[in-house]
Formats: structure tokens, sequence, C-alpha cells
């Protein structure tokens, strides 16, 4: 029978001996301690490689509609249109779990997170922001500010909390939760399942969208979903594995709702801007840029604040008596 | 049942020894947050639907929201008109009309129709431009003068600005026209905009 007054590992629950390794006022078993601050190069190169690899299929998707004439109609289209929501979600998520297995790494709850995204953008997300607030209603009629102030007080929290509520009650208190890297790891495929959600009921309930605009959003938001991710990812991770105030979880949800809302306001504002009374022309490529340029600023600065976390934590541990 | 009988138990409540009073602090601020943010959302929201009012006419097939405390009139030969009665000393205008249109109906016959009328009606109606706003709205801004028919009341006239929007839709043209006053016509101009983008038909 346990000990009451024994310490243990906060990520596998052993009990410890009389002097555990400690990291703050939390404390780790022989092997936990060594992981915390370890890295999982594959989250960023899987991340670099859709970077890349999303305007190619962009622009393959342009080529084929607009060139070749490649357009579904009839009871083609919604299938078709489906079938390209899904397909950067799903690039994304091979990558990572391809890039996971090539370096040995566990992926246990991969399938688990990404699903479980997708079914609280259907189950709550989605009916919340269109039924409970009705955004549709009022928010793109409204002004500047108002426009402003709904994304990064309605949409961007409901987002960002689903993603939080997924990671938290899903794998944050298991042994598969092991570093810091493993919030974003985690936070960022539950994005790329939600917003991939997301997209198949725009599919869905338009009866199904253009090819080449409808994969301007569908990328867009998987790549903007997953930059906020990241912000909420990093907190995530330091949250479980840390000693840190009980502020910091919520501002860094805060945070990631703040980017997600400001990349929901800002491509809805270059797009109405182009479409706006005085203007004669459309261009769905500045909203997407920005994506990818929130998305780019978001995980590179992430990388870097683990990096420098990481390298103190591990030199902390190695002058540890 | 005892402690060592009630293994998943005795999981949980381990699991619940490595959770701090700081956890759970952080897990009730979050929530709190978040619903704090939320709220602030639903009020917003609950401004902006009482700020416009609906309006929707079955027999034509339009529905849009006009700005609260505006004067609407449906009686004309339009679907609707409201009008800023606070506007001083010209009435900022919102108005609605449907014009049959054939298939051979461009919508330069909708606008050169409209420029006749008004010419013969409003003082130095003049066309300022036409443009195709997007692919299915096409703007046309004018300008007249606006006098009061009685002579002996100290008044100077206005300029007003007006911009028609006009779409075809069908057998039919929908014509969505803002007035107002020069030196307000830019304040009120994106008030229009949303006026616009509510409109459904």
């Amino acid at each position: 029978m346990l000990d009451e007054l024994d310490p243990l590992c906060v990520v596998c629950h052993r009990p410890l001996g009389l002097a555990p390794a400690t990291l703050g006022e939390r404390t780790y078993c022989e092997d936990h301690i060594e992981k915390v601050a370890q890295d999982r190069s594959s989250l960023w190169r899987a991340t670099t490689l859709q970077l890349v690899v999303l305007p190619i299929m962009l622009l393959a998707v342009l080529i084929g509609s607009q060139s070749l004439g490649l357009r579904p109609t009839g009871n083609l289209r919604v299938p078709v249109s489906m079938a390209l929501a899904v397909l950067p979600g799903l690039s994304w998520l091979v990558t990572l779990y391809l890039q996971e297995l090539l370096t040995g790494e566990a992926t246990r709850f991969l399938a688990t997170v990404v699903v479980s995204g997708a079914l609280v953008a259907s189950a709550v997300g989605l009916p919340f922001l269109e039924r409970v607030a009705d955004i549709q209603s009022w928010l793109p009629n409204g002004s500047l500010t108002v426009r402003f102030l709904g994304n990064i007080l309605l949409v961007g929290p409901t987002h960002m909390f689903l993603v939080y509520g997924v990671v938290r009650y899903t794998v944050m208190r298991t042994n598969a939760f092991e570093r810091r890297v493993d919030g974003i790891f985690y936070a960022v495929a539950t994005a790329v399942g939600y917003a991939t959600m997301l997209n198949v009921q725009l599919a869905v309930r338009s009866g199904g969208f253009d090819p080449a605009s409808g994969m301007f959003r569908v990328i867009g938001d998987v790549v903007g979903h997953a930059g906020a991710a990241a912000v909420l990812g990093y907190f995530l991770g330091r949250h479980r594995l840390e000693s840190l105030p009980p502020w910091t979880l919520p501002t860094g949800l805060m945070l990631a709702a703040f980017a997600d809302g400001i990349l929901v306001y800002s491509r809805a504002e270059i797009n109405r801007t182009s479409l706006g009374l005085a203007r004669d022309a459309f261009s769905p490529w500045p909203g997407l840029l920005f994506s990818f340029i929130l998305a780019g600023i978001s995980f590179t600065a992430i990388y870097g604040l683990l990096r420098r976390i990481n390298a103190l934590t591990q030199a902390q541990l190695q002058t540890a008596p | 049942m005892t402690f060592r009988d009630d293994p998943i138990g005795q999981r949980r409540s381990v699991a619940a020894r490595t959770i701090s009073r700081s956890d759970r602090y952080a897990s009730i601020l979050t929530l709190a947050v978040t619903a704090l943010a939320l709220t602030l959302g639903l009020l917003l929201r609950q401004s902006q639907v009482s700020s416009t009012v609906p309006f929707v006419d079955r027999t034509a097939g339009v529905q849009t929201r006009y700005p609260s405390g505006w004067l609407l009139d449906t009686d004309g030969d339009y679907v609707m008109r409201v009008r800023d009665e606070a506007a001083r000393p010209f009435k900022t205008t919102y108005l609605i009309r449907v014009v049959p249109a054939s298939p051979q109906t461009s919508v330069r016959n909708v606008l050169d129709n409209l420029t006749l009328q008004r010419s013969s009606e409003r003082a130095a109606y003049q066309v300022l431009s036409i443009q195709e706003a997007s692919e299915t709205v096409t703007r046309m801004d004018f300008a007249f003068v606006d006098t009061d028919p009685n002579p002996f009341l100290e008044r100077l006239p206005v300029v007003v600005l007006g911009t028609d929007l006009v779409i075809l839709d069908g057998d039919r043209a929908i014509v969505v026209t803002m007035m107002a006053a020069e030196d307000v016509y830019t304040r009120e101009f994106p008030r229009f905009q949303r006026f616009f983008a509510a409109l459904s038909f």
C-alpha cells in the first residue's frame, strides 16, 4: 500500500524515494526528469514540411480547377469538397505520424486528440457559435470595432478553450505527456482535427465549394488554428510539468484565443476590404498569406521560447546535486 | 471497501496527489476567464442585435436589418424606406426598390431609368460615376441639391450625395439606395455597407 507521505512522480505517479528529483515543486522519477526538457524534433520537422507542402497543394488544386477545368458538379461536388476539406489536415497528421515513427516516438494519443478535436468542433464549437452566439446574423454586419471584439471575445476563446479541453481531459494527466513539447504536439494535433471538422461542415452545409476558393479557406483555417494552438500548447506543457503561478495557464489560453481571434478577424477583414463596395477586385491571397505569417511567427516564437527554457532546465539538472 | 480493494480508485487518488492546489486554481481560473470572455462577447452580441431592427417583406422576398430609431415607411413605390429623423438638414435615407427586369434588361437600363426619373424630380441631379462594385453588384454615385419647396423658409439648399447598388436577380433588379448630406455621406457610408451586407433576397 502506498504511504500517503511518499512523493510521487508527476508523470507516471510512481512512488519515489526520500530525495526525488524536483523541478520547482514537482517531483519526478529518474526516467521522467530526464525527459521534461527533451525536444520532439519530429514536431518541428512535420510543421516546417507542412508550411511548404500546403501551398504546393493549393497550387495543384488551383492549376487543376482553373487551368485544367477540373471542377466537380452535380453529385460529385459535395464529396470532392469534403475530400479537399480533409486533405490539408490529413496531410499534416500523416506527416506528423510518419515523423514520429521515424524518430521512434510514442504516438499513443495522437488519434485520440485528433478525433476528439473533430468531435468537439462539430458537437460544441459550431453549435455554440452558430446557434447560441448566432455570429452570422450580426458579426459580419457590425462596425470594425464590433467585428474585432466579437472575434476576440467569442470566436477565438471558443475555439481555443475547446482545444484546451480536449488536451486537458484526454492526454494531459497521462504518462504520455512527459515533455514540455508534448503540450504543443497534442494541442496542434487537436487544432488540426478541429479545423478539419469546421471545413468538412462548411463543405456539407454549403453544398460543396469551388475547389480553388475553398482550398484558400481550408488551408488558411488549418494553418491558422494550428499556429494559435501552438501558443496554447506551450503554456499547457509548462503548466503540466512545472510549478507555475495559477494565472499562467489562463493567460496562455487567452493569448492563444487572441491569436486565433485576430487570425479569423484579419482574414475576414482582408477579404471584406477586397469585396467592399468601393473596390472592384477580389483576391483571397492576402488572407492566406496572413495565416501563414501568423503561424510562422507563432511556431518560430514558441520554438525559440521552448529551446531556451529547455536549455535552462537541462543546465539546472546538470548542476543539481 | 478498502483502499486496497479498489485499484481504480487507488489510481485516481494517486493521480490526484500529484495535482497541486495551484493546478486546481489554474483550472478554475481558466474556466472563469473563458466564461468572462464569452459573456462579454454575448453582451456585445446583445448590444448589436438591439441596435438594429429586422425588416422582412415576404411579398418581395427581401429581408434586412436597419438602424433602430430610424423611421420605416413602406407606403411608396418601394419595398421599404428608412430615414434618420434626427439628421439635419437632410434626413439620411436608405431605400430598397424592386424593379421588374426582362432577360434583355441590363443593369445599365435600370440605372438609366433611375437617372431619367430623378433628373425630373431632383434639382441639379448629376450622375457622378458608375462602376462594378463586385461580380454581381453595380454601383452608381450621384448628387443633387435638396431645396425646401417653401420659398419663404430661410434655409440653404443642401448638396446630397447618393449611391445606388443594383443587383440583377432573375426577372427583377434590386436597387438599394443611400442618400445623405454631403458632409455626413462619408461618415454614414460604412453603416450603409452594413445595411447592404445584411440584405438577403
